[in-house]
């Protein structure tokens, strides 16, 4: 859990440095519009954010990678002991890879990696937020519709999300197991459900995918609902010069950086589907391991 | 891996069609905002950009909604094929070697093939944003081009490295599931020998798990090169705009900067698809032609 505060203390540090580059841009426009002198110090200050912030990502990415690779070991080994244990009838060979590595693996992104890009994504629509609530308090607007969107479909779709692989990881891991128990030796003979089990399988995963998709594309009009209340806001005020031209251009950024950030967090909500289920059953497993303790 | 592929070629070839589609759709998304914008500023709103912002982002909604589904089913289909292939060709009785092929390798190499035609996409989109940038300002064909080229030096210098971490990486993880596969044998043998099993297991997990992180961390390193490397070109590029056109600092700016910022996305994508279908080629020999 520390080194899930690390990683948030990590997403805050790299948006605030990626938020830093459109302030000091907006910065830069205004001074040579009024002064037509070239703002050396605002322009330094930009290409510095540029820089330092892919620097930033690739230290957490590192940081991210080792303690992926601790979690790992530390849940792969509390499996083991208890899939295999000493005189005790066990799982097919098949479905116990499956539980160590296939399901461990398919939902270690939500031990830590998802602290850090949530945290990413959450500092940066803040932040962007607080900016142009100060630009002028009536282009908040903008991102509040477009938040507010995508936590109506959130609310709206959390249900048939939560569950939604299930069918198709219990049928995906029962046909790979079983083809791994028929192909044993040089003499077995092949593994004749295969096609059967194959259609129902894609099926499945068919009309799964199509079902998340289709809501994920949804969810992402959340863009076009700010970028349009935002041109439209923005005429207003500037037609009554509520808003300067570098403000106004300056807070279409941040509206992008609120609108990017919003679009990720929604792609990391339907993304996770699977790695949530697979997650749920290795908490299953390690519950049922307390339980026989 | 040929017949694989031609059984899935309908798929294929609609979800080329489909992406390229999505991605044009993206590249005119930021002249309608900075259309939009300009017009805004200028006083002379148009009332068509809204509508056409709108229709454009539905139509993208829609066509990435249907490349996601199509790339997700090609990839589970493809995957499933490699295992048929598996289990009807592989006559190895090492069952470590087996578990390793159907449960991780077909996996890999399944998603290499949405990963080829991810690279198709954004290839594309990287090259239409370099036209359109070099179009816009020709001071930006210079810098972009170096890019290029160092890209293809940088690919091919990290290719060797990159596939021996990928080779390791998987004998490890083999030699890790066939202890699993021992173990579970030796769970109605006497306990010692058990135990010592168990021992064996502890000893292929943690090198496993060690293989794969330094495969990560080269894998990341590698990556992040070119990306750290391609914000100093923006960097650069932000400082060559102001200084030689500074009229542009305005409006326009966020036009370029957002073709940039695709341009930059786009490469970096393709650089590390490519780096990573270096690693997988290594499981395509193993899976068929046994090695």
């Amino acid at each position: 859990m520390i080194h899930n505060f690390g990683f948030i203390a990590l997403g805050v540090a790299s948006a605030s440095v990626n938020l830093s580059s459109p302030f000091f841009l907006g910065q830069a426009i205004d001074y040579y519009q009024k002064n037509h002198e070239l703002p050396i110090l605002y322009l330094l200050a930009t290409c510095s954010a540029f820089i330092l912030a892919p620097c930033i990502r690739f230290g957490a990415k590192i940081y991210l990678a080792r303690s992926n690779a601790s979690t790992r070991l530390e849940l792969k080994q509390r499996s083991v002991n208890f899939l295999i244990q000493h005189d005790k009838e066990s799982l097919s060979e098949g479905d116990i890879i499956e539980f160590i590595d296939n399901d461990i693996d398919g939902s270690i992104y939500l031990h830590h990696n998802i602290y850090y890009d949530i945290s990413t994504s959450i500092a940066a629509i803040l932040m962007a937020f607080i900016t142009i609530f100060n630009y002028h308090y009536l282009l908040s607007i903008a991102p509040i519709a477009a938040i507010a969107f995508s936590s109506a479909i959130y609310i709206l779709t959390r249900k048939i999300l939560n569950n939604a692989y299930g069918k198709y990881i219990e049928e995906n891991t029962a046909l790979t197991s079983k083809i791994l128990s028929a192909t044993h030796t040089k003499t077995s003979r092949p593994f004749i459900e295969f096609e059967t089990l194959k259609t129902s399988v894609l099926d499945t995963l068919w009309r799964t995918q199509l079902k998340i998709s289709s809501l994920e594309a949804i969810s992402g009009l959340s863009f076009l609902i700010g970028i349009s209340l935002l041109l439209y806001i923005g005429s207003e005020l500037l037609a009554i010069n509520a808003l300067t031209t570098g403000e106004f251009i300056a807070s279409a950024m941040y509206v992008e950086r609120i609108l990017i950030p919003l679009g990720f967090l929604i792609g990391i909500y339907f993304s996770t589907a699977e790695a949530l289920y697979r997650r749920s059953r290795v908490h299953a497993l390690h519950g049922r391991e307390k339980a026989h303790e | 891996m040929n017949k694989i592929i031609k059984n899935c070629r309908i798929i294929i070839i609609i979800s080329i069609t489909v992406s390229l589609l999505a991605a044009s759709l993206q590249i005119t998304v930021p002249y309608l905002i900075s259309s939009g914008i300009k017009a805004t500023i200028q006083s002379d709103p148009n009332p068509f950009i809204i509508p056409i912002l709108a229709l454009t982002f539905f139509c993208k909604a829609a066509m990435q909604g249907c490349s996601e589904t199509l790339n997700q089913f090609l990839e589970a289909k493809i995957r499933l094929s490699i295992i048929e292939h598996i289990s009807t060709n592989d006559l190895s009785n090492d069952k470590g070697k087996l578990a390793t092929l159907i449960k991780e390798e077909s996996g890999r190499v399944a998603s290499s093939v949405i990963q080829v035609l991810e690279l198709t996409a954004s290839g594309c989109l990287t090259l239409a944003t370099f036209i359109l940038l070099t179009f816009e300002n020709y001071f930006m064909a210079g810098p972009l081009l170096v890019f290029f080229a160092l890209s293809y030096f940088y690919i091919t210098f990290s290719a060797n490295k990159v596939s021996n971490a990928y080779k390791l990486e998987i004998e490890q993880e083999q030699k890790y599931k066939s202890s699993i596969i021992h173990l579970k044998h030796a769970s109605s043998a006497p306990l010692p020998h058990f135990i010592l099993k168990a021992k064996i297991n502890n000893y292929h997990l943690k090198k496993s798990i060690k293989t794969r992180y330094r495969y990560e961390w080269l894998s990341i390193s590698l990556t992040s090169g070119p990306e750290i490397f391609v914000a100093v070109i923006i960097a650069m590029s932000l400082l060559l705009i102001a200084f030689l056109s500074p009229m542009t600092l305005g409006p326009d700016l966020i036009y370029y900067l957002g073709y940039i910022g695709m341009f930059a996305l786009g490469a970096n994508h393709s650089i590390h698809i490519s780096l990573s279908l270096i690693g997988t080629k290594n499981s395509i020999t193993r899976i068929f032609k046994g090695v």
